[in-house]
């Protein structure tokens, strides 16, 4: 039904996925992590786990998709290793080295005991700029970037994480000192 | 007045078996979430795959059916059209002007399009 086609609307439509899922991991983190909801907050982690691994999944459809694709004929390296591709460099760089970050950081998770509590939470935060640099390739780089649909569902759940985030740093910028090292 | 007997803590046993219960909840809720989060990632990928086939834009037929026919026919942007091949000879009775839009060097004309 799809035919040549068939590659390349996976990848999208995973790459949409990718954008919309992490999104919404995210804010989760930075509604836990803010604690910003009371009570059932044992709930959060498990969603927040969840979402999390299901955009790696959405990730490496994404990527590896695009390697059926008969048109582009991208190579492996074309879709993993930055400034390797030719085809809308910048953006294309962007998208891997959010991605490569996105996968990186999520699974360091499960190794946080051999890392160390405090400094996985502080490498945790980087995740929030692998998020930015997904939405500046989806943006960017994205065939549907200009579609109405698209524009909408990446705004109802990009921009309240956006929200999230920006008051978090906000409030991180002008809590007061003592205020600061309670919360970290 | 005798006093009330004092509130016996509950034997270890209860709280164990009260304990566990409430894990196995825990774990059941988890499970439960987790579900919903795949169901939810996997209608989140179904809905943008028909959104892409039915609404997407699929790139330019007319730029791949250039490209793959090596007419040397410049294709710029998705309304363009590759001379076809009847036509052909059409070009060579047109003035300067016209025949330069399609090969501007006699040669082979790169093709300007990408699969978007």
């Amino acid at each position: 039904m799809f035919g040549v086609h068939f590659f390349w609307i996976t990848s999208r439509a995973a790459g949409i996925a990718a954008l919309l899922l992490a999104s919404a991991a995210v804010g989760f983190g930075l509604v836990m992590s803010g604690r910003l909801v009371k009570g059932r907050t044992q709930d959060l982690r498990p969603v927040h786990e969840a979402l999390s691994l299901a955009t790696l999944v959405a990730l490496g459809v994404h990527a590896f998709a695009l390697l059926g694709d008969g048109f582009l004929h991208p190579s492996l390296a074309d879709v993993t290793i930055p400034f390797a591709s030719g085809y809308q460099r910048f953006w294309q760089t962007v998208g891997i080295v959010g991605g490569w970050m996105l996968v990186i950081l999520g699974l360091s998770f499960y190794a946080r005991a051999r890392i160390g509590v405090q400094r996985w939470r502080r490498l945790h935060r980087f995740t929030a700029l692998a998020w930015v640099l997904s939405v500046g390739h989806s943006l960017g780089e994205g065939t549907d970037a200009g579609r109405v649909w698209f524009l909408a569902a990446t705004g109802m759940v990009v921009l309240p994480t956006l929200w999230l985030l920006i008051e978090r740093h906000a409030g991180a910028l002008v809590a007061p000192p003592t205020e600061r090292a309670d919360a970290a | 007045m005798p006093l009330p007997p004092p509130t016996l803590p509950r034997p270890p046993a209860d709280r164990r078996i009260a304990a566990e219960r409430a894990r196995e909840q825990r774990a059941l809720r988890v499970g439960q979430l987790r579900n919903q989060v795949i169901a939810a990632a996997l209608a989140t990928f179904a809905l943008a795959f028909g959104l892409v086939a039915f609404d997407g834009s699929m790139g330019s037929q007319a730029a791949t059916s250039a490209a793959s026919a090596g007419s040397g026919a410049a294709v710029s942007g998705s309304s363009a059209q590759p001379p076809a091949t009847d036509d052909l000879g059409e070009l060579d009775e047109l003035d300067d002007g016209q025949s330069q839009q399609f090969a501007p060097d006699g040669g082979p004309a790169p093709v300007t399009s990408s699969q978007s």
